[in-house]
């Protein structure tokens, strides 16, 4: 097998570079304002509860922590020596996001982490073994993360709460006030509060329609390990997801999830989607003419 | 065309083995968000002295929903559960002075008012309706 190169040569490695691509731009802003938006460590946790890592959130530290990383990211998207990029973006993520979650404030953006670390893993596997499949595998494992973290949320579920989570009628309602509180709180709009209290004594009298979505969001998350299976699996299972996340955004009031960004770029690669799209329309212009 | 084996689910297979078996430590995680629908949910927003909501985006880098997630950080670290029902005055008042420091730590924009009100509010269910109970936590001066 070829091991990868720093050039593009064929279409697997376009895809590939427009997959990073995305995937930079996904993660890079968030992370940014992680690293800014903390402030000490007053709950330490994850890799924080061993050392704080202070010195890299100084006024001076975050300005070079956040240069370290794009210039991390550079060496990631133009293939150069990604053992070490992959290696070193999963260390940096699992700090800042650690330190992050030690203020107290939960983005829920653990996917970030294991996404690079899954893909650090792919290129050590190539290291070790020159004829493992790494331009397969350093898509694939991503998209197994992605789905472990969703499968991970659906059994969260029914450890808590067994199936009758989907039963949850008028606490349902509850949840959904308190979101469009969130956002009244944060902007003062009265236009969405008012928005909130409809939305939430709608479902308080439509108790069927609750118990319908969350019967289909918790198959796709319990199941969700299917779209590892083929790209068929995935797209039905990310067409579904997306669905999903446009529903809890509307619905409950609480924007797209952080995971929602990673799942579209690894399950549906759409700048590179969009690039073929803009190819074929090319050329079927060139053709009538 | 790649051959299904156990290599297509065995990094995600052990990732949900390993998040199960370690929990909640980045980068593991129970991915437990809305696991279970509680009867009550609370959630927290300042006010001037004389009521008028203070939108906390417009003065802090921060969000309603990071003060919740920072007021149970608060609760765990200290070992307290409960709700206002339950929690004394004190208990409140302490957790609402840590809370309102936090917040200080991230002001872009002073608001306009001499006293700030860091309110909790409840939300629960009461005759087929959505009614909530709200008390004022801790009070700080803007200087």
């Amino acid at each position: 097998m070829k091991p990868a190169t720093s050039k593009p040569e064929n279409a697997t490695d376009i895809e590939w570079f427009y997959l990073k691509l995305s995937f930079v731009f996904v993660s890079l802003p968030l992370t940014g304002i992680m690293v800014f938006g903390g402030s000490g460590c007053p709950f330490p946790t994850g890799i924080c509860k061993l050392y704080s890592f202070a010195p890299l959130f100084t006024p001076i530290g975050k300005p070079i922590l956040v240069s370290v990383f794009v210039l991390l990211c550079v060496f990631y998207l133009f293939e150069i020596r990604m053992l070490l990029a992959t290696f070193f973006l999963f260390l940096l993520s699992c700090i800042i996001i650690s330190h992050h979650e030690s203020n107290g404030i939960f983005y829920r953006a653990t996917i970030l982490t294991t996404l690079w670390g899954v893909q650090f893993l792919a290129y050590l596997r190539l290291r070790l073994n020159p004829d493992f499949d790494v331009r397969h595998f350093r898509v694939h494992y991503g998209i197994q993360i992605i789905a472990a973290t969703y499968a991970l949320a659906g059994i969260a579920k029914l450890r808590a709460s067994g199936i009758d989570w989907i039963n949850a009628g008028d606490f349902f309602s509850i949840q959904v006030i308190k979101n469009y509180a969130y956002l009244y709180f944060d902007t003062g709009s009265e236009t969405t509060w008012q928005e909130g209290k409809t939305i939430a004594y709608f479902l308080l009298n439509h108790h069927e329609i609750i118990r319908f979505f969350l019967a289909v969001a918790l198959m796709l998350e319990v199941f969700c390990l299917a779209a590892t299976l083929g790209a068929n699996m995935r797209y039905v299972f990310g067409i579904g997801l997306l669905f999903m996340h446009i529903g809890i955004a509307f619905i409950m009031g609480i924007g797209i999830s952080v995971i929602a960004k990673p799942m579209i770029v690894f399950f549906f690669n759409p700048l590179y989607q969009s690039r073929r799209f803009i190819i074929f329309v090319n050329n079927k212009i060139r053709f009538f003419h | 065309m790649i051959k299904y084996n156990e290599q297509n689910i065995s990094v995600g297979l052990c990732y949900v083995i390993l998040s199960l078996i370690i929990g909640e430590c980045h980068p593991f995680s129970l991915v437990d968000m809305y696991n279970r629908f509680p009867e009550k949910a609370c959630t927290f927003y300042l006010t001037d002295t004389k009521g008028k909501l203070l939108p906390i985006e417009n003065y802090y880098h921060y969000k309603t929903g990071d003060l919740t997630h920072n007021y149970n950080a608060i609760c765990k670290s200290k070992n307290i559960t409960g709700d206002n029902h339950t929690l004394t005055s004190e208990q409140l008042h302490n957790i609402g002075e840590i809370m309102m420091s936090q917040l200080g730590q991230r002001c872009f924009s002073k608001p306009l008012a001499n006293t700030i009100q860091l309110h909790q509010i409840y939300f629960f269910l009461k005759n087929d309706s959505i009614q909530s109970n709200d008390i004022i936590m801790y009070e700080a001066c803007n200087e």
